[in-house]
């Protein structure tokens, strides 16, 4: 059997798998950008608070493997709590975490480290706070973070994988299921590195691209 | 006018500024001249309101301030009307030249400033060019044309010939008293004797955050205080 073959006969099975694939990563990229900013920018308003809390979760998440993380949400949490949750939003809710982590420490850092000159050049200027934020903040942190946010997302496009070890029916687990009844790893796991690449490579390109293109040395020497 | 009168500051309870009093008139241009640390550039930002002064009295223009403020958010900035270029210029860096000396007009591009502005700087070929892509003295020019395209009556400088070679400094310090001449008042802050005693009108020596002396060129060339004889001095050997 080819790939072309593997593929046509178990499209139903690999489209199912597809979706879920991409439904979590939905879940969790979208989970990212809205709370991740909202979370890095109060980390970045509140230090003593809010940055403290997010500077000790983000050592004790970095000091964790997500498999772990993983298994522990699903198997002993649930059974401590007495609830049994589906493994879709065990895994949705265990990347997501990961992933509002990832963005709110690059929100935080971005801002920490934003030049005030440049703010306060804006206001000497005349400008208003909320020209300030609109035409001078915003853009120049946009630019400085993009390459490390998308670079972030295709990491975790690539950690859904690990949603099969719960047994969530994404596309990793739905190839290990045709490869078990026709055993044709090569083929499989081919399709299965040219999906992921066919979607991780231009993301990584534009990262790349926004990096180069962006990423102007904002400390003026 | 711009006068500030007994501008005190500290700054984690260290006292920077002590009792620091100063007159600007229209086309008038004063040097600030004293060592590092002297307080030269917290006097600057105190004066224009970009830090606070712990006491004084500050007028700029029809503005009047008294320090210190008791309602920071009530307080109306003067700016444009008196503008700010720092050592480093922080030339927005995802903005051309064009774009950042033009930015804070919000369209309203009165074309002939605009080219008169170019002009003076001659900036015609880095325009279109951005932060990164352009020489220090060429984003050097831009900052003082950024400040120049909002017309201000009151120009503050810190240290802007710091980062520049000689014939650098001496073509922005041409085009300060073109600016001067057509009515802006300046105050100069440098620790380099030579350009201030080139173009002020008068001359303020700071140390450990006090005046120490004050008058036209001449005290560069009489110094009337030995501290002032001393910096003096030291300069004339590091040149």
């Amino acid at each position: 059997m080819t790939i072309i073959n593997i593929i046509i006969t178990y499209k139903e099975s690999l489209i199912s798998g597809l979706l879920v694939t991409l439904g979590l990563c939905l879940i969790i990229w979208l989970s990212g950008l809205i709370f991740g900013i909202i979370f890095g920018a109060l980390a970045h308003r509140q230090k003593e608070s809010t940055g403290m809390f997010l500077k000790i979760f983000s050592f004790i998440l970095a000091s964790t493997p997500i498999l772990v993380l993983l298994f522990w949400l699903h198997y002993p949490l649930q059974a401590m709590l007495g609830i049994v949750v589906i493994p879709f939003i065990t895994a949705a809710f265990a990347l997501s975490l990961v992933n509002i982590i990832g963005v709110a420490q690059i929100v935080r850092d971005a801002l920490d480290e934003f030049p005030t000159q440049y703010t306060i050049a804006g206001k000497v200027c005349g400008l208003t706070q909320k020209e300030i934020f609109k035409k001078i903040q915003l853009p120049i942190i946009f630019r400085q973070t993009i390459p490390q946010f998308l670079t972030l997302q295709v990491n975790m496009l690539q950690l859904t994988l690990f949603a099969s070890l719960i047994s969530v029916q994404e596309l990793f687990r739905v190839a290990q299921q045709i490869n078990s009844l026709i055993y044709k790893p090569i083929e499989i796991y081919t399709a299965l590195a040219v999906f992921f690449i066919a979607i991780c490579l231009p993301l990584n390109l534009l990262a790349y691209w926004f990096k180069n293109k962006y990423t102007r040395n904002l400390s003026e020497k | 006018m711009l006068v500030a009168k007994n501008i005190s500051k500290k700054i984690d309870g260290r006292e920077i500024l002590k009792d620091v009093s100063i007159s600007l008139e229209s086309g008038q241009i004063i040097s600030i001249i004293g060592p590092s640390g002297s307080g030269k550039t917290t006097f600057l930002r105190a004066i224009s309101l970009i830090d606070f002064p712990n006491f004084g009295t500050l007028e700029i223009g029809e503005d009047k301030y008294q320090f210190p403020i008791k309602e920071e958010e009530k307080v109306k900035y003067p700016y444009p009307n008196l503008t700010v270029v720092f050592q480093q210029f922080f030339i927005w860096p995802h903005l051309t030249i064009r774009e950042n000396i033009t930015l804070a007009l919000r369209g309203n591009i009165d074309q002939k400033h605009f080219d008169d502005v170019v002009e003076l700087f001659q900036m015609t070929e880095f325009l279109d060019r951005y932060p990164n892509e352009v020489s220090l003295g060429q984003r050097q020019r831009a900052a003082l044309a950024r400040s120049l395209m909002l017309k201000p009556k009151y120009l503050l400088l810190d240290e802007v010939t710091s980062a520049l070679d000689i014939e650098q400094s001496h073509l922005i310090l041409g085009h300060l008293r073109q600016i001067a001449e057509k009515g802006v008042g300046i105050i100069f802050i440098s620790h380099a004797i030579h350009l201030a005693s080139k173009i002020s009108d008068r001359v303020i020596f700071l140390d450990n955050g006090k005046i120490v002396e004050e008058g036209t060129n001449d005290i560069l060339k009489n110094p009337q205080t030995d501290r002032l004889k001393k910096f003096i001095s030291i300069s004339n050997q590091i040149i």
